[in-house]
């Protein structure tokens, strides 16, 4: 886990592109929200080890929304409920229960089909808001961050021995 | 575009996949013998013990070895064993998380076999003992109120009168004496009705009246002032007259109506012989069925016995789901998973359905083959009943044994069930038929075959049982000096072989079992004549003792009516004065 940061805020100190750890995070909350198990994160790990984003990002972003999705359930309850016993959508809902990938990936739980709706719904506007934070921290915070006593502190600790042993690596694509 | 796409992540994906693939391979078998246990473990509330889960994708398929379901009630047995069971499962709908066999065969089922171990789960064990005896207690109590209760031996034995009379209370003397305390209220009531009406002092008033009238002087204001007095007077005697007459009306009345009720006493005693006949005496009628009091109980009991494996059955059988209906139904899994909502399917298939099951089962009486048809929970949802053929051949005491029938739960509201079994060369020893002091009866031996057809649809039922038994021999020995149970006990080791015939009919909360053989025909020949007999004699016996009982009574009542009489003998007597007053009363002109 250590690792993990240390290599994250050696991503986020780099010159690596804001887009591909904005992606990476965007794709832990797919995977973090929604259930481990379900089918749909096998393809969330093809597209997270094949398009070049930071893996570091992902497994610190899954662990976080992981976490965060046991305070959403409720809410992705209510969002799987109110979308599958929509009369409008019951002819589509029907049609789509009777598909295999659809009962494979239990998309007619409420809790699957709204933690997964709320993902996709947030992905786009989380992936610009996740540019936007990761160049204003860039532009505003990181000379103060590199200059203050919590870093210094951070330098002198085993910590700082682990960032130095990752900051060799190729930058943030990893 | 070229530096956002990492090639070798298509590899590090296959690695990964394999890895899943190759820990689900090596962990499957595990985890599947694992569940099993523990989901059957909870729902038995005892130890299910699996000895090897085998999981096959290609072809897809469950293979269990060494299942062993411990009797919750007998943690030292197994209520079920399972060798070998093999399962054909359905790929297309176990991806869509149904469990579809479409083969199923079941080998070395045994029941009621010993463990080495005890399989009891304390926690589990109490909760499910609980219940079960609450439900237990519940059905036999049930079961008594319902049909065996009702399966006595009549006593066979001369019934002491002397002893039935002293704690029966008997209604021929209860409504003699009901009579004479009516009959003294009466009196009491028209005594003082007596007192309002008329009586002879008044009488004399309307006489003296008179006298002073046809006194009074000859001018003509005198005459006509007389008329107007004689009106008024015919007027008073007549309207004392109008209600003495009504009284006397109404006493005839009621004075005939007690006339007929203390003659009636006289036939009151016959009510009661007959009801102590019927409660304490051997009847012919009573005879006439000896065949529903021999075998009735025990057949009551075998049926009590199929009724409550049906009730334990049929609620998971009768049990809704939902799934074929057009419109979405949420289903609650457990807190914090959601819900799942289940749309309508095409074509409508159940959760767990087994299109074709054969079983080989070891039982104490032998090897019993059989076969059945899309077993399933959920038949509303599949639209197609279960049905089901098992054959044994060659068992023990049995030389072979054919049940076929359907279970129809198409329709949960309306479940229509129907069996039919057919037992040939079915021996029967050491069968006990009746526990009676006077008259235990067992049967030693007996050869026969059976043929039962039974049918439920909804709450009721309808079966009829017809067997035919050779080389019988009954075993009755009699215990005291009933002559009757000598003469049962006699005809019965006479019998060769007799028929049988059950019909069972009513709903399955409270069905009767009439029972009908040609046994009664044999035993009524047998005993008839000498049961009238001993009934004469018993009657005899009681119309002496109730009617010397009810003499006293009888005659206080005669006595309290023959008191009434006097009522209207006076009412008569006044009727009359008044009669002869009105008569002597006319205008002076």
């Amino acid at each position: 886990m250590i690792e993990a940061i240390a290599n994250l805020l050696k991503v986020l100190n780099s010159e690596t592109e804001p887009g591909q750890i904005s992606l990476a995070l965007c794709l832990a909350m797919i995977a973090g929200f929604t259930p481990v198990l379900s089918p749909h994160n096998l393809l969330v790990l093809l597209l997270v080890l094949v398009l070049r984003v930071n893996l570091s990002a992902f497994l610190l972003g899954w662990a976080f929304f992981s976490g965060v999705a046991y305070l959403l359930d409720p809410l992705f309850h209510r969002i799987g409920l109110g979308i599958l016993t929509a009369p409008a959508l019951t002819a589509l809902w029907t049609g789509w229960y009777n598909t295999a990938w659809f009962r494979l990936d239990r998309l007619n739980n409420t809790v699957v089909m709204g933690s997964l709706l709320f993902s996709l719904a947030a992905f786009i506007p989380a992936f610009f808001l996740f540019n936007l934070l990761i160049r204003r921290y860039r532009d505003n915070l990181l000379a103060w961050v590199r200059k203050s006593r919590i870093v210094k502190a951070l330098e002198a600790s085993k910590f700082y021995s682990v960032y130095q042993s990752v900051s060799g690596w190729r930058g943030g694509a990893a | 575009m070229k530096g956002w796409i990492r090639w070798k992540g298509l590899i590090a994906f296959a690695v990964a996949v394999v890895m899943i693939v190759l820990v689900w391979f090596l962990a499957v078998d595990a985890v599947v013998r694992r569940v099993i246990e523990t989901a059957g473990t909870r729902a038995v509330g005892a130890r299910v013990d699996l000895a090897a889960a085998d999981l096959s994708l290609f072809p897809t398929g469950l293979t269990l070895a060494g299942l062993a379901v411990t009797n919750p009630d007998a943690p030292l047995e197994n209520a079920v064993e399972v060798g070998k069971m093999t399962m054909d499962l359905d790929p297309g709908y176990l991806i869509r998380r149904k469990v579809i066999v479409n083969n199923l065969q079941i080998e070395g089922l045994a029941f009621n076999t010993p463990r080495k171990t005890s399989g009891e789960v304390p926690g589990l064990a109490r909760k499910n003992r609980e219940g079960k005896e609450r439900q237990l207690a519940e059905t036999a109590k049930a079961g008594v109120e319902k049909v065996c209760g009702t399966f006595t031996m009549p006593s066979l034995s001369q019934p002491d009168v002397k002893a039935i009379l002293a704690k029966e209370s008997l209604d021929s003397i209860a409504m003699a004496r009901e009579l004479d305390q009516a009959l003294k209220a009466e009196q009491a009531k028209w005594e003082k009705e007596l007192e309002r009406l008329a009586d002879e002092k008044t009488l004399a008033e309307y006489k003296a009246r008179i006298e002073k009238i046809k006194g009074s002087g000859g001018s003509l204001g005198s005459i006509l002032g007389a008329a107007g007095e004689v009106q008024q007077l015919q007027a008073d005697i007549k309207k004392d007259l109008d209600r003495l007459e009504a009284a006397k009306k109404t006493f005839t009345t009621d004075f005939n109506d007690y006339q007929a009720r203390v003659r009636s006493l006289a036939k009151a005693p016959a009510k009661d012989i007959q009801r102590l006949t019927n409660k304490y005496s051997i009847s012919p009628e009573g005879l006439s069925n000896m065949s529903q009091l021999i075998f009735g109980q025990r057949l009551c009991s075998w049926v009590q016995t199929a009724e409550e494996w049906y009730a334990r059955i049929e609620p998971y059988m009768a049990k809704t789901s939902g799934g074929g209906e057009e419109k979405p139904e949420e289903r609650t899994p457990l807190r914090g998973e959601g819900k799942n909502i289940r749309f309508a399917e095409s074509p409508p298939m159940p959760d767990f359905l087994v299109r074709n099951l054969k079983i080989n089962a070891a039982l104490p009486v032998g090897n019993l083959t059989g076969k059945a048809e899309n077993v399933t929970l959920d038949q509303h949802i599949l639209g197609r009943p279960m049905t089901f053929a098992f054959l044994g051949r060659e068992m023990k005491r049995i030389a072979s044994l054919n049940l076929a029938g359907t279970a129809n739960f198409v329709k949960p509201d309306a479940p229509r069930n129907d069996a039919k079994l057919t037992v040939k060369g079915l021996g029967l020893e050491n069968l006990p038929l009746l526990d009676e002091e006077v008259l235990p009866l067992t049967l030693r031996q007996a050869t026969g075959n059976l043929n039962l057809n039974l049918e439920t649809v909804g709450n009721v039922l309808d079966a009829a049982l017809k067997a035919n038994f050779s080389s019988a021999e009954f075993d009755a020995k009699t215990a005291g000096k009933a002559a009757i149970a000598e003469a049962l006990q006699k005809a019965l080791s006479g019998v060769d072989q007799f028929s049988l015939n059950a019909d069972i009919a009513g709903t399955l909360q409270a069905y009767t079992v009439d029972v009908s053989s040609d046994l009664d025909k044999i035993l009524k020949s047998a005993v008839g004549q000498l049961v009238k007999k001993e009934v004469a004699k018993f009657q005899a016996q009681l119309e002496q003792k109730i009617s010397a009982q009810l003499q006293g009574p009888m005659q206080q009542a005669q006595g309290s009516l023959s008191g009434l009489g006097g009522i209207e003998t006076e009412l008569t007597h006044r009727l009359n004065l008044g009669d002869n007053l009105l008569k002597g009363l006319k205008l002076p002109f």
